[in-house]
């Protein structure tokens, strides 16, 4: 049994405009312009093959810190596949021309990530160029164009120091350990009752001067430095120096010791007052008052005896004063003389003299002899 | 007594003529101060200038920096419209071109081997004839803080 022809012609047919697809390889010139980048390079592919189309490195950024190492760092989790990249570099038109690889990778996640450069390597006046390549794919490649002076980041100023030129006016130095002469200075400064910092530009000179300062209040100062614009025109800062104060003894008091003044001294004395009035109110319920004594001739004019009224002693008081028992009433009779019949009195027999209510026995007090 | 008074005169005099060789000011270096403000004035009217390229040396050997910044010197910037800016960079080019002062290297730049001709450097529209520029000056300020 035949088998039926293979459709050849509609294949090729089909070829044709696939080999149109394939872009032309886009050539790198070094025109000289600066900071060039190339995304991505794509070749042209063979007859018969698809073309694939690559994903764009990642831009690499350089920073050279206070001229004692650079970093070349790019981003490589935004590549869609972990790829340990290579990057390679040389100077343009210089004693130092030869390409060379990266001596000394970053890694990020088992990924390399930049490059770090010691001081040796860096020409600071010498256009440095850097390409970053994809290993597996070599015509992945991107190339860029930096200026290092304009990419300086300097060391924070040190040795931050005051000093008084007047009575009121007030001097800042500082110093910078490499590269003074070719910094600019950012001040800034605030006092204790300033919300925000007033900042001052200052050129190469480690100096700044306040004019008049108020002995009362406390300042704080702290600077900065920036590679600008007499070596470079970097526009990365350097990090804050460490802040230095000025101030007297009162007004340089400490957070704990004004909280301690402004909240928790009134606070204080207000919740000793309350409890004062609370405790005053509570004994005024529960122990009675002391009655005044006034004048005794009050007591029988005004008050017309009235003993409770005239000492000032409350109806309650009064009241809870009286007994709340009664008591029989103990007939108290003399013992009769003797001479007459035992038992018998002036008012007839002991049993005669029995009372219509019976007395309780009590205390019978003895005649005289 | 007069030898004491001679001695003491020679201390007195060493002393001054000590101080004021420190208090004398750096010429070239407030001459470069100044061309850097010049190019960034003139940064403010770059698109005021003509588009013509001009030799804008780069990636200049060492030693012949000098004769690079002559190579910037001879070109004539020039607005391409009249106007008060055209004023402006006039006065700033004329102000570019000034000799610089002199310095112990660059005593020394004469005696060195010649140095690529002007004609030789690559050319580039205004805006980066500036940049450029003020890269080179911003080398040669380094080179004499260094």
């Amino acid at each position: 049994m035949l088998k039926p022809p293979l459709p050849l012609g509609s294949l090729l047919f089909l070829q044709l405009p696939l080999l149109g697809v394939g872009l032309t390889p886009a050539v790198l010139t070094p025109s000289g312009n600066e900071d060039i980048t190339a995304d991505f390079f794509l070749t042209s592919t063979p007859p018969g093959n698809l073309t694939v189309s690559t994903p764009p490195l990642p831009e690499v950024q350089c920073f050279v810190f206070n001229i004692e190492y650079m970093n070349c760092t790019w981003n490589s989790s935004s590549q869609p596949q972990p790829t340990n990249l290579t990057l390679f570099y040389w100077y343009k038109n210089s004693d130092y021309d030869k390409v060379q690889e990266c001596g000394h990778y970053l890694f990020s996640s088992d990924i390399t990530s930049g490059c770090w450069l010691q001081k040796e390597e860096i020409h600071l006046y010498e256009t440095f160029v850097v390409r970053l390549q994809d290993p597996w794919q070599p015509s992945r490649q991107a190339t860029k164009k930096l200026k290092l002076q304009d990419l300086v980041i300097p060391r924070a100023p040190e040795n931050l120091t005051l000093r008084n030129l007047s009575e009121s006016q007030l001097e800042l130095s500082w110093s910078n350990r490499d590269l003074d002469h070719c910094l600019e200075y950012l001040v800034q400064y605030q006092s204790d009752r300033d919300h925000s910092w007033t900042e001052q530009l200052v050129d190469h000179r480690p100096s700044f001067t306040l004019p008049s300062v108020d002995g009362q209040k406390c300042y704080t100062f702290r600077v900065r430095s920036r590679y600008n614009p007499l070596c470079g025109s970097s526009q990365l800062w350097s990090k804050w120096s460490r802040p230095i104060k000025w101030g007297n003894h009162t007004s340089n008091e400490t957070l704990l010791l004004f909280a301690l003044k402004a909240v928790f001294i009134p606070l204080g004395s207000m919740g000793l007052v309350i409890s004062l009035i609370c405790v005053y109110c509570w004994l005024e319920r529960t122990m009675p008052r002391i009655p005044t004594l006034k004048n005794l001739e009050d007591l029988v004019t005004e008050y017309h005896g009235n003993f409770s009224a005239w000492s000032g002693v409350s109806k309650g008081l009064a009241e809870s004063l009286q007994s709340d028992y009664s008591e029989r009433f103990c007939h108290v009779s003399e013992i009769p003389p003797k001479g007459g019949a035992p038992g018998e009195g002036p008012e007839g027999s002991p049993s005669s003299q029995r009372s219509p209510y019976w007395a309780p026995p009590c205390y019978t007090l003895k005649p005289e002899t | 007594m007069d030898r004491i008074v001679l001695c003491l005169m020679v201390i007195f005099s060493g002393t001054v003529a000590h101080k004021s060789s420190l208090q004398r000011p750096d010429r070239f270096l407030i001459r470069m101060r100044q061309l850097i403000d010049i190019v960034d004035q003139l940064n403010n009217y770059v698109n005021d200038l003509g588009p013509e390229f001009l030799p804008a040396p780069e990636d200049v050997k060492r030693h012949c920096e000098r004769s690079a910044f002559s190579c910037f010197q001879k070109v004539q910037l020039k607005s391409a419209n009249a106007g008060d800016n055209e004023k402006k960079i006039n006065v700033l080019t004329k102000q570019l071109m000034r000799k610089l002062p002199p310095t112990n290297a660059g005593r020394r730049q004469k005696q060195r081997l010649t140095c690529p001709s002007c004609d030789s450097y690559e050319k580039k529209p205004p805006k980066e004839f500036l940049e450029r520029l003020k890269s080179l000056i911003q080398k040669m300020i380094h080179q004499h803080l260094s």
